[in-house]
């Protein structure tokens, strides 16, 4: 009971969070009169374009990129990224618009510079010591050869090797 | 093996509660700008009264960019503070100018006409000024000192001493960037 009460509280907490002051563009009431964003649905997003929307996170949808969200301020930044693709420019300079305005935060996969490196070089290096550590270790079990004429079971201290004796002894 | 093992499942677990607690103890409305120190994104919009307005008219003053939409209910709570902030600094010093965010002209004028406005508001269009400020959602501020260029940013409603700390330390300060001649 004490355990489902602390996992209610939990996940209580943890939807809390979000709710605090400020309101995202998605709550907002049912304007009586027309407002003032781009008609979203008079135009699709080409390839070129979508591929950008894609790699941007929405800013008020954390976990959705522009092209996926269909809140008030990703369709908003759709239109932006068609604008600057018809004045010219290239997917490199959209994107560092964006990053200009809202930060590394707005690159859904984090670009690979400076600490940054650590997401894409940690799991390559945990890998290969980890293997290693691993083929040492099960090299080193295959080698030693059980070891029974004194009566202790191989390869465990005296200390391990006596709660084992009382372990079976009670079972 | 089994010594071994009783304190390094337990220590095992500190990373990873640390990135709990990191987690838990973030506040989720924040997110870092890194539009601090730089020029702020320069704006040409029409005024709710139909005059035209930008911010390069401004220099000069500090400016409390404040962008808010009559839909949302904690920018109704800060509105005090705007009226305050407005009444208490001379408008040669210091220019409040509120950027309508996602709102009808109708509904943004109906709102300041019930709370009171005794400063300048423009409309945005495709909330474009927004997303080249950064903007997540209502209400943001920007505090942006006599040169143009961005001192300081909050998120959520203001409170007078957010207010008073920022405007007070930015008409101290030098410009943080030479002023255009």
């Amino acid at each position: 009971m004490s355990r489902v009460r602390l996992v209610c509280g939990m996940a209580l907490l943890l939807t809390a969070a979000p709710l605090a002051a400020q309101e995202p563009l998605d709550n907002r009431m049912p304007a009586e009169d027309p407002s003032l964003l781009t008609d979203s649905t008079a135009a699709v997003l080409d390839g070129e374009a979508a591929e950008i929307a894609g790699q941007l996170r929405c800013p008020v949808c954390t976990g959705q990129s522009v092209l996926e969200s269909n809140s008030g301020i990703a369709q908003e930044m759709q239109a932006v990224i068609r604008e600057r693709l018809g004045e010219g420019e290239t997917e490199e300079e959209i994107l560092e618009y964006f990053v200009g305005a809202y930060g590394d935060w707005i690159i859904l996969k984090p670009r690979a510079i400076g600490l940054n490196l650590l997401v894409y070089i940690l799991p390559s290096v945990a890998l290969i010591f980890g293997g290693a550590w691993l083929v040492t270790r099960i090299r080193k079990w295959s080698h030693d050869s059980p070891d029974t004429d004194d009566g202790q079971v191989s390869g465990l201290s005296e200390d391990d090797d006596q709660w084992l004796r009382e372990a079976i002894g009670r079972g | 093996m089994r010594g071994r093992l009783r304190w390094m499942l337990p220590l095992a677990a500190v990373p990873f509660l640390g990135l709990l607690m990191f987690g838990l103890a973030r506040n989720p409305d924040f997110f870092p700008t890194p539009l601090i120190g730089e020029p702020a994104p320069s704006w040409h919009l029409e005024t709710l009264e139909g005059d035209s307005l930008s911010l390069a008219e401004l220099r000069g003053k500090v400016v409390v960019l404040n962008f808010w939409a009559s839909w949302c209910v904690p920018c109704r709570a800060e509105h005090g503070v705007l009226l305050e902030t407005a009444r208490t600094y001379p408008v040669d010093e210091v220019q409040v100018v509120g950027i309508v965010y996602d709102d009808s002209r109708r509904n943004a004028q109906r709102f300041l006409d019930q709370l009171g406005n005794t400063w300048l508001h423009v409309v945005d269009p495709g909330i474009r000024t927004a997303i080249d400020h950064g903007v997540h959602g209502v209400p943001e501020t920007f505090f942006v000192d006599r040169g143009g260029a961005i001192g300081a940013k909050h998120i959520g409603p203001l409170t007078w001493d957010v207010v008073q700390a920022n405007v007070d330390s930015l008409l101290a300060s030098p410009p943080v960037t030479a002023p255009v001649p």
